[in-house]
This record gives structure tokens, C-alpha cells and sequence, in this order.
């Protein structure tokens, strides 16, 4: 068992706290940097001022599973277990907390993560229309629509199996 | 959570989608299409396109609109002397232009892959390799052309194989990401030959490559690329003819073609120019004074000469722009090496650092 040395909090931007073993808080950048700014010291908190509880949990979430498939499957097999756990992962997270998520993933620096969330975001908007994706990301069009409709018309052949949601 | 979605984690979005994807999102506003156009896609998280691999050997491409001049300036850059990114300048070796279409240019290199590459937002797509079994290939015709039917660009290739002269050709379709076979009726004249890789002219929906038959006489093979098949055109005498010196071209939408006729050694040579609509027909003709060839007819009639020496080193070459009404002949200021000038692609305006540039590549 790890003892409590090797644990950390994790303090969300509601004040919500998070007890972490050390080893899935390492994979957090900003984590690992904190705690090496300030060691020595007995606070073992973190502040993750601009990330809210329920991103927190995602991102333990899934780096708890990450560091128990490696060590489970040191002998190889890791990587394809690790697709499996990502694609339950994402099923079970909307697709407008998928925008939270990679900021927050962004924020606290965890490579491996952000690849999987930036992947999501990129097939989830893959065949969709430029208003979904402006819609999306609350983007306002301040294209012209003469400046738009010349743009469509040089990339015209890249509109094809688009859907209209 | 702020609202506010940062363009480095768009940008790392972006990177993750095909080609023709991110080209249709540079629509959503205009961060997004400079984004687009600046983005340094990283190979290793993209798979149905990226940045051209790097190597020695040589394709030069550059544009420019440096010291105020009115017109483009073209620039060679030289090997080990350049930024490919920053200015828009690629060097890639054994490569063949096919082709270029709407911003898109089709390579091929002589390991017999193809790209079709978009030279604003320095992507490609690889036309995965694929094989022609059976055949020692002494010839490949390639044409590069787009379907406005079915709104597709299509990659055409032909090999064609020693001893029986066996032909087997293949389309590639940018839509479907795919070759496929070419069956059914498409004959091409027996003992026609094109040169080791023949590159097509694509003008009004069908490619087209000169060649010449057994006795040398010049013919033109054409592909509809609608219909997906060969057929053959003859030209006239004048042009049929083993010593005249001709180039394909467009004027207007149409197949024409360009003849250097430098055959009396007494008289200044002259240049006729023949457009192809219901039949071939000499269109105009204009006297001469040096080796010329040409590269381009414009919009609005004037024709782009490459012309060999002048004022450039040797074997660099001057592109000319000539009124065939007028007769007046003004440097465009357009350098560049003789062999190399090959097609022009258009590089939008804002998409060019600012400057409105003209992109010029080829084949050392």
C-alpha cells in the first residue's frame, strides 16, 4: 500500500478536493512542477484554480487506469488495453465537455490525454458543416458573404459527405 | 471555464483531420483560415496527409512581389539555401509536375508515388502506392484533372509495358481515396510513344498528351475524365508533321496548341498559334527571334514565353509576356531555370505572407 507520502491533493476551482496517488499526479505537468517547486514542504496541495470538479475527475479518472494497465501489462498488450479503456472513456463524456476537458487537459499539461481529446474533437467535427463548427466553439463568422462564397467556391471539392448538424 | 477556446489547442485539433477537411474549415472565420495556412502539421499525428518529406534532388518553387515591381518576381532558390516553410520554396528531387488544378498540384516521384499536395497550406495526400503486375514498364502517362460532374479531382496513370506494348491504366479519385482499374473501350493507338513519363494537359474536362507514332508523326491521346476513357485526336499536317515543334496548351477553355516553326534555316522562325473547337484551326501567327517556349496563355490573350539566356546566366530562363495583337513583348520579371519552368499555380492573395504571388515549379 503507498503510503501517504506518496498521495496529493487536488484542489478544483470550486474548492472540491481530490486525494491522488502520486504516481497518476506525476502525468500532470503542472502537477509534477508545483510539488517540485515547493518540496520539502509538508502541503501536499495543489490549486487547479481554473479547473472545475468534474474535469478533475475525468482526468484522475483516467490516469489511474492508464498507470494500472501499464503496470498490469508491462509484459506488452498495454497500448491496445489503453484503446480499449480510452474508447469506453469518451463514450461516457458529452461532446460540449469534451471542450472543457482538453482546456482543462491543456491547462495541467498531461500529454497523453490531450492527444486523446484533441482526437475526439477532430472526428467528432470531421463531417460536420462550418456553422456546427462555428456553433461548437462559439466562433462568429466575420467573413463577408462574397468572401465566403469565393472560399467555397476555391474548395469546392472539399464539401462532400459533410452532415447539416 | 472561460468561453474563449485557444487557437493552440484549435490548431492541435486541426492538425488531426485529413486535407480536405481542414481546407473546408478554413471557412469558419478568418483566424481559423490563417491558422489554416500557417499551421506546421507535425507528420507523426497525421495519416491521410502531411507536410512532403524532405530530400536532396530538385523542385523549385517560389513566388514573390519583392521591390515594389508591378508584376511577380519569380525566384530560384538553391539548394541548401532555403526556408521551405517560410517562403514558400520546395526542392524535391526526381519529381514530375503531373499537374495542377484550383490550388491543388499533382507530383509524382520516380518511386512511382503519388501526391496531390496544396502548396497554400503546405499539405498532401498520397495516392497510396499501388502496383501494375505483370509488366516491365517502359513508358507512364499521368494526367492530373477534375471532374466538375461529380466534383472530384482524379489522378489518371498509365503504364505501359515493353515487348507487347500492354497497356493497363488506373484512376485514382480524390473522393473516394482509392485507384481502381480502367476496363472496358479505351484503345490507344499501337506504337504510339510519349517519352519515359509523359505528363498530361488537362483542359476543358479531358487530359491530354502528345505523343508520336511509329513514323514520328505527332498525335494526341486524350482521357475524359467523366466518362473515364481514351480516345485519340489527329492533328493537322502542319502540326502531324515529325519536325514541327509543338506544345499543348489553353486558350479560352479549349486545346490548343503552339507551334514553333523553325524550319526554314533562310527565315526568321515564327510561331502559330491553333485552337482546337470543332476542328483544328490556326488562330494566329506572329514572327520570332529567339528559342522560345511556351508556358502559358493568359485570360486575356497575352502568351508567356520562356526565353532561353538574355539578361539571365546560362541556362536560366526569362519568362516574356507577348500581346499577339499588339506585338509588344515586356519582361515579367519572371527568372527561372529553362527545363524547370513547367505550370504556374496561383497562390491566393492572403494566404501569401501579404504579398500576391504566383508560384512557378518544375523539373531540373
Amino acid at each position: 500500500m503507498a503510503s501517504t507520502d506518496d498521495k496529493v491533493i487536488l484542489k478544483s476551482s470550486e474548492g472540491e478536493c481530490f486525494e491522488v496517488d502520486m504516481a497518476v499526479a506525476s502525468h500532470l505537468q503542472i502537477v509534477k512542477s508545483v510539488l517540485e517547486d515547493c518540496e520539502g514542504s509538508s502541503d501536499k496541495v495543489v490549486s487547479l484554480f481554473i479547473v472545475e470538479a468534474k474535469y478533475v475527475a475525468m482526468i484522475i479518472e483516467y490516469y489511474k487506469n492508464y498507470v494500472e494497465l501499464k503496470e498490469k501489462h508491462e509484459e506488452g498488450g498495454f497500448e491496445e488495453k489503453l484503446k480499449e479503456f480510452e474508447k469506453q472513456f469518451l463514450e461516457q463524456i458529452d461532446k460540449k465537455e469534451l471542450k472543457g476537458l482538453v482546456m482543462a487537459v491543456n491547462y495541467l499539461n498531461a500529454p497523453a490525454l490531450f492527444d486523446v481529446v484533441c482526437t475526439a474533437i477532430a472526428k467528432h467535427i470531421e463531417n460536420k458543416s462550418v456553422e456546427y463548427v462555428r456553433e461548437y466553439f462559439g466562433i462568429v463568422n466575420d467573413f463577408t458573404a462574397e468572401e465566403e462564397a469565393q472560399i467555397r467556391e476555391e474548395h469546392r471539392w472539399a464539401y462532400d459527405g459533410v452532415n447539416d448538424d | 471555464m472561460s468561453i474563449f477556446f485557444p487557437m493552440e489547442i484549435v490548431e492541435q485539433i486541426l492538425c488531426r483531420l485529413p486535407l480536405p477537411v481542414t481546407v473546408r474549415f478554413s471557412r469558419v472565420c478568418k483566424q481559423w483560415q490563417s491558422l489554416i495556412g500557417s499551421i506546421d502539421y507535425n507528420p507523426a499525428c497525421l495519416s491521410s496527409s502531411k507536410s512532403l518529406p524532405k530530400s536532396d534532388g530538385l523542385i523549385v518553387v517560389n513566388y514573390s512581389s519583392l521591390n515594389a515591381l508591378p508584376y511577380p518576381v519569380l525566384r530560384c532558390l538553391e539548394p541548401g539555401n532555403f526556408d521551405g516553410r517560410r517562403a514558400r520554396s520546395y526542392y524535391m528531387p526526381h519529381q514530375w509536375v503531373v499537374g495542377s488544378i484550383h490550388n491543388l498540384i499533382c507530383i509524382f516521384s520516380l518511386l512511382q508515388d503519388i501526391y496531390i499536395w496544396h502548396p497554400v497550406i503546405t499539405r498532401y495526400i498520397h495516392a497510396t502506392q499501388h502496383e501494375f503486375t505483370g509488366t516491365d514498364i517502359c513508358m507512364m502517362i499521368l494526367g492530373f484533372g477534375f471532374d466538375a460532374v461529380t466534383n472530384d479531382y482524379k489522378v489518371v496513370k498509365m503504364a505501359v509495358g515493353g515487348g507487347e506494348f500492354n497497356f493497363k491504366a488506373q484512376v485514382f479519385s480524390l473522393k473516394a481515396g482509392k485507384w481502381r482499374d480502367i476496363r472496358g473501350q479505351w484503345l490507344v493507338p499501337e506504337g504510339v510513344y510519349f517519352g519515359a513519363v509523359a505528363t498530361g494537359f488537362f483542359v476543358n474536362g479531358a487530359i491530354h498528351w502528345l505523343g508520336s507514332r511509329a513514323n514520328q508523326e505527332h498525335v494526341i491521346l486524350t482521357f475524359d475524365v467523366l466518362n473515364e476513357c481514351f480516345y485519340s485526336i489527329e492533328l493537322p499536317d502542319a502540326l502531324s508533321d515529325p519536325l514541327a515543334c509543338i506544345f499543348l496548351c489553353e486558350i479560352k477553355g479549349s486545346l490548343a496548341i503552339i507551334h514553333n516553326d523553325d524550319t526554314k534555316d533562310d527565315v526568321p522562325g515564327c510561331c502559330n498559334i491553333w485552337e482546337m473547337r470543332d476542328s483544328w484551326t490556326k488562330i494566329c501567327s506572329f514572327g520570332k527571334q529567339e528559342t522560345v517556349t511556351v508556358v502559358k496563355v493568359l485570360e486575356d490573350g497575352d502568351i508567356w514565353f520562356a526565353k532561353r539566356g538574355g539578361t539571365c546566366r546560362r541556362n536560366r530562363t526569362e519568362i516574356v509576356s507577348y500581346n499577339p495583337s499588339s506585338g509588344v513583348i515586356k519582361p515579367t520579371g519572371i527568372h527561372g531555370f529553362f527545363s524547370a519552368l513547367y505550370g504556374m499555380v496561383i497562390i491566393p492573395e492572403q494566404n501569401c505572407d501579404g504579398e500576391s504571388g504566383i508560384a512557378c515549379y518544375g523539373l531540373n
